[in-house]
């Protein structure tokens, strides 16, 4: 098609202002071409043109011409780097790579300065929504303990307190929940994997000592709407985690035999199912020993 | 370790492949897709862009966001504009030739959605280098199917009887929801 | 440069050269998030944020800005902006924040939002530009909500899903339509809307042409006569 007399008709223009980042697509016989090229319209050919009526002339003002000159500007682009500016000033230039640096810095630095402010205004309201989140979560899948602790994993071993110069954020975690009383209720555990169709992230809660998962919720996931995402709509799938033996067994409805370890997938969603339980057996066969072997600090406050 | 690589690859690059079910890349799709040959070719060039994208955004990530994470979007978007400056610059020197076959597509690329989508989704997912390598070959891989199919899909209706109305985007978009709806079939290819 | 009237720079962006419909511009998000109402609501206003933002800086600075990088600086400008709608989408509605996800941050790479600002923001004055996003942004939305409500309609059987004004719209039975909510009915519906347009081009094209012919037909029998 027509597609191909263009493209070549549009290479020269791209190679002139690619070499002196200068000339804007008004000036540039490269622009009605390169525009034709790149919007859809261009390369659905001038029946799309015709029919929606819009005379030529008026193209050229709003249309996409810019982005091809995106590559040939962007060098300039690379705030707080210089090397690409001078390296392009090879024609005319209108203004000195002083100029042209100074513009990009301060503007770099406006930029900065503007989203540090909004950054801190935004964050401690994030932070607070994900703590939210998570104690929703926990409780949830921990039936309601009275606070729970974070325990982090470190080198292999579970501890709640870390080792200095260690980050929290780097580390594995787990969460030991405790009733009013100060005994530990359950571990509650995030786990990810692959759905049907995505990644699956869900929480968890286990009993090390009676090996019994004691609740599940699933927090993300991208599953078939009306089918896979049952997983998180069908409440009796849900509720088939509560107190459920590890490793679990996912199995269809007509043949549960009431076996502990037994929990009916959904129909129609099998696959969907399936990816819970095995995220769930995977995370506990990561973790069970390390989560029966754990001695508990004795109730301390993280939530 | 490697089975697990080639679960990324293969995922990305046809149980979420980038354009017909993250949506991303599109307009490229609906304008270059005209010819099997040029549609090949800016896959290509894709391909090429998003692989060193992400060896960038993983290293941006592991050592410079960490301490500013608000500058993210931007940082992304400069790389992957610089970037793209440097890999035409590049190609010209190398070799002529092909810098006039590709042309006008490797600026295009800047604003390709798909690049700054794999960037981002890479990061979401907290991926390596290794894993975000293979996620890129994934992904341009599967641009570059997609491209490739509606491309010759486009050719036949050239020369089939569609009518005048239909003979706009309008086509494309119901092509393009067809190989969609064709590539849902892939879910659930890698189950327990 | 032909001088354009305030009405004009408003309403040019909101239906004959609808950014979306007409340009086919930001059909990444246009597809992506358009499965809900609220979604949809949610990301044209994001856009629209971007826009008004983009655009007051790019003419307050065009004089400022120079020639060479000038499409450097508004990409820096409209990411910034991006970067605030994110983050403050991310504190303020977290929910609809998860729905849309990673598409909040590529409205940076939204191509009609650059183009605006090539195209008229860098060139007229502060009030213009504002009133030519605004255009731009309306005209974003209508067809986001165009997609959003057909999408919804369809594919979930209620509209505002996620509101606390949902409407279930046929009843606890109604099997929903889901593909109209995955990705092939995206395109699939933006599709059939572009078919749609084409189609009353057509018929407004045919009727041109036959006024012309009738007209046409007319200067000849005059000429003839006289």
């Amino acid at each position: 098609m027509s597609d191909e007399i263009r493209k070549d008709g549009a290479t020269p223009g791209t190679g002139g202002q690619e070499e002196g980042a200068v000339g804007m697509p008004g000036a540039g016989s490269a622009a009605p071409k390169d525009e034709d090229l790149f919007t859809p319209q261009g390369g659905g050919g001038g029946t799309g043109a015709a029919p929606l009526g819009r005379p030529p002339s008026e193209r050229s003002g709003p249309q996409t011409v810019t982005l091809p000159q995106v590559g040939p500007e962007a060098p300039e682009g690379a705030v707080g780097g210089g090397p690409g500016a001078g390296a392009v000033m090879e024609k005319t230039p209108e203004a000195s790579s002083f100029r042209l640096l100074m513009t990009l810095g301060l503007a770099g630095a406006m930029a900065g300065i503007l989203l540090v402010f909004v950054y801190l205004w935004s964050q401690p309201l994030i932070e607070a929504e994900n703590a939210r989140v998570l104690q929703v979560a926990v409780t949830e899948v921990l039936h309601g303990p009275d606070h729970f602790e974070s325990v982090f994993l470190v080198d292999g071993e579970l501890m709640t307190q870390v080792p200095e110069g260690v980050d929290t954020l780097d580390l594995d975690k787990v969460f030991l929940g405790y009733d009013m009383a100060g005994a530990p209720v359950g571990f509650a555990m995030a786990a990810e994997g692959f759905g049907f169709q995505d990644i699956i992230g869900l929480i968890f809660g286990y009993d090390p000592q009676t090996r019994e998962v004691l609740g599940m919720k699933v927090l993300r996931h991208l599953e078939t709407p009306g089918l896979g995402d049952k997983i998180v709509k069908d409440l009796a799938f849900v509720g088939e985690f509560n107190g459920v033996s590890a490793p679990i067994l996912g199995v269809k409805p007509d043949r549960n035999t009431g076996d502990p370890a037994q929990v009916d997938m959904i129909t129609g969603a099998t696959i969907s199912s399936k990816a819970v339980i095995k995220i769930i057996n995977e995370r506990i066969a990561q973790m069970a020993d390390l989560l029966a072997a754990y001695e508990p600090a004795g109730g301390g406050e993280d939530q | 370790m490697m089975g697990e690589l080639i679960l990324i690859l293969v995922s990305a690059m046809l149980v979420t492949n980038f354009t017909l079910f993250y949506f991303l890349g599109l307009c490229p799709f609906m304008g270059v897709s005209g010819k099997v040959g040029t549609a090949l070719r800016m896959g290509l060039a894709n391909i090429f862009v998003m692989t060193i994208t992400s060896l960038v955004a993983s290293f941006l990530n592991i050592y410079v966001l960490p301490h500013a994470p608000y500058l993210r979007i931007i940082s992304f978007i400069v790389v992957i504009a610089s970037l793209v400056q440097i890999v035409e610059m590049v190609i010209k020197k190398v070799s002529p030739a092909l810098f006039r076959e590709l042309g006008i597509f490797l600026p295009l690329i800047t604003t390709n959605c798909a690049i700054l989508g794999l960037a981002v989704f890479q990061t979401g997912r907290g991926y390596t280098f290794v894993d975000g390598l293979f996620y890129a070959l994934g992904a341009g891989a599967g641009v570059t199917l997609a491209l490739v199919l509606m491309a010759s899909l486009r050719e036949q209706t050239e020369l089939s009887d569609v009518p005048a109305v239909a003979r706009n985007m309008g086509l494309v978009l119901i092509l393009a929801g067809t190989l969609s709806l064709a590539f849902m079939g892939f879910s659930g290819l890698f189950t327990s | 440069m032909r001088e354009t009237t305030a009405h004009q720079d408003f309403f040019r962006g909101v239906w004959k050269e609808n950014p979306v419909l007409v340009q086919l511009l930001g059909l990444c998000p246009a597809l992506a998030v358009t499965n809900t109402v609220l979604n949809s609501l949610a990301m044209a206003g994001a856009t629209l944020f971007v826009l008004l933002g983009s655009s007051l800086f790019v003419s307050l600075l065009k004089s400022l800005i120079p020639n060479e990088v000038r499409i450097s600086t508004y990409i820096l400008i409209i990411a910034t902006f991006v970067t605030i709608v994110d983050m403050a989408l991310h504190a303020l509605a977290p929910a609809v924040y998860g729905e849309l996800g990673a598409f909040i941050a590529l409205i940076v790479v939204n191509c009609m939002i650059l183009g605006r600002q090539e195209a008229f923001a860098s060139k007229r004055p502060v009030g213009r530009a504002l009133l030519d996003a605004l255009g731009s942004g309306a005209g974003f939305t209508i067809a986001l909500l165009m997609m959003g409500t057909f999408r919804e309609i369809l594919g979930s059987g209620t509209l505002l899903q996620g509101t606390p004004w949902v409407f279930n719209l046929f009843g606890p039975n109604y099997e929903p339509w889901v593909i109209m909510i995955s990705p092939p009915g995206g395109f699939f519906t933006l599709g059939f809307i572009l078919l749609f347009m084409g189609w009353r081009e057509e018929k407004k094209a045919k009727k041109r042409e036959i006024r012309h012919w009738a007209h046409s037909l007319q200067a000849t029998a005059r000429k003839e006569a006289a």
